[in-house]
């Protein structure tokens, strides 16, 4: 059974071409991912995880300010609460929070379209009813015309597409590398629903490859 | 001294190309991370680590201020009260010998009682003895 909230409608086919052929232009490593140390103070924690977290955040709230400062509010509320715990618990500990942070900033995002339709201020003078809001796309212009960049933004249309719980086992599995373990915790489930939940994702996207193709 | 983690990926099947090329589009990404953006995450970093250092060293300061403060009152109360014991003390002595002394000649007597008689008498021996001239003159007239 495929989750259908959040759930956000997939892109165009000129977008889909143009989106496919960034992903290919991009190749896959043959090496694995080297492990990453454990960092020994919380600040070479947050430095080495910083740009990371918002690139996730960024995929997730499609909002480079709104993704900034989800990512301070995660990093203040580990070194708040958490900093004295083990260096190898703020992994989890910091994908944990930034999740919720960026539920809540979703969650908001839905409820004031809601509340936009709602009061009627979605419709404009004639009556015609208006996009729900969106944060600004910026699309690729001519200092982001790197094919890497046209990737990045294919990837993260095509991650926002997935349901939320798929969205966050696929990035903090695959593009954080969290073990799975580490991924339920920060998700709050079991590991048998980070399992599913990344399975459904990796087929949502492998389809979404072959629209592509 | 670092613990390395597993490897992540280890359950992930080899050859899926799209979490491969996922992870290399996301790993260029960051590194490609424009300067402002990537300022604005270092700015936001050291100000969490500075917060978080005074809220630290509050954690620690703040239970110490507040024992310092505590034995400064008590040993300011045990300094103060044996001094405002003397102060309070020797006027209210000396009040009191004074009450006692005047007392001694000005006490009021109990109304009602065979006390009344007594103290018509007193009065009356006072005047009596308040009377020298009359008494030494009342002999003296009568042997003239």
């Amino acid at each position: 059974m495929h989750e259908t909230t959040d759930a956000e409608p997939i892109p165009a086919g000129g977008a889909a071409m143009n989106a496919a052929a960034a992903l290919e232009a991009v190749p896959a490593p043959r090496v694995a991912e080297p492990a990453r140390p454990v960092a020994a103070t919380v600040e070479a924690f947050l430095a080495s995880v910083e740009r990371r977290a918002w690139r996730v955040a960024e995929i997730a709230l499609h909002d480079p300010d709104e993704a900034l400062d989800a990512v301070q509010d995660a990093m203040l509320r580990l070194v708040r609460h958490y900093s004295a715990k083990p260096a190898e618990e703020w992994p989890p500990l910091f994908w944990g929070i930034l999740r919720r942070r960026i539920t809540d900033l979703q969650r908001r995002r839905t409820v004031r379209n809601r509340i936009l339709v709602w009061t009627g201020r979605a419709t404009n003078d004639e009556g015609e009813e208006l996009p729900a809001w969106e944060a600004p796309d910026l699309g690729p212009d001519p200092s982001r015309a790197l094919a890497s960049r046209q990737a990045h933004a294919a990837m993260s249309a095509a991650i926002r597409a997935l349901p939320r719980r798929q969205q966050q086992a696929f990035m903090l599995r695959v593009l954080e590398g969290l073990d799975v373990a580490d991924t339920a915790k920060a998700m709050g489930c079991s590991a048998g629903s980070v399992k599913t939940h990344l399975s459904r994702a990796m087929d949502a996207l492998r389809t979404r490859l072959e629209e592509w193709r | 001294m670092s613990k390395l983690h597993e490897n992540p990926l280890d359950d992930m099947p080899d050859d899926d190309q799209v979490g491969s090329r996922a992870r290399a589009i996301f790993r260029t990404a960051c590194e490609q991370t424009d300067s402002y953006h990537a300022l604005r995450l270092g700015l936001a970093r050291r100000k969490t680590v500075n917060a978080g250092s005074a809220r630290r060293a509050l954690k620690v300061w703040a239970p110490l201020a507040g024992a310092a403060a505590c034995c400064a009152l008590v040993m300011g109360v045990a300094w103060l009260r044996p001094a405002g014991n003397v102060q309070t003390s020797s006027p209210t002595a000396t009040t009191a010998t004074v009450v006692n002394q005047n007392d001694a000649d000005e006490a009021i007597p109990e109304v009602g009682s065979n006390q009344m008689e007594v103290v018509q008498d007193l009065d009356f021996y006072r005047w009596l003895a308040a009377q020298p001239a009359m008494a030494s003159a009342a002999p003296t007239g009568s042997r003239h």
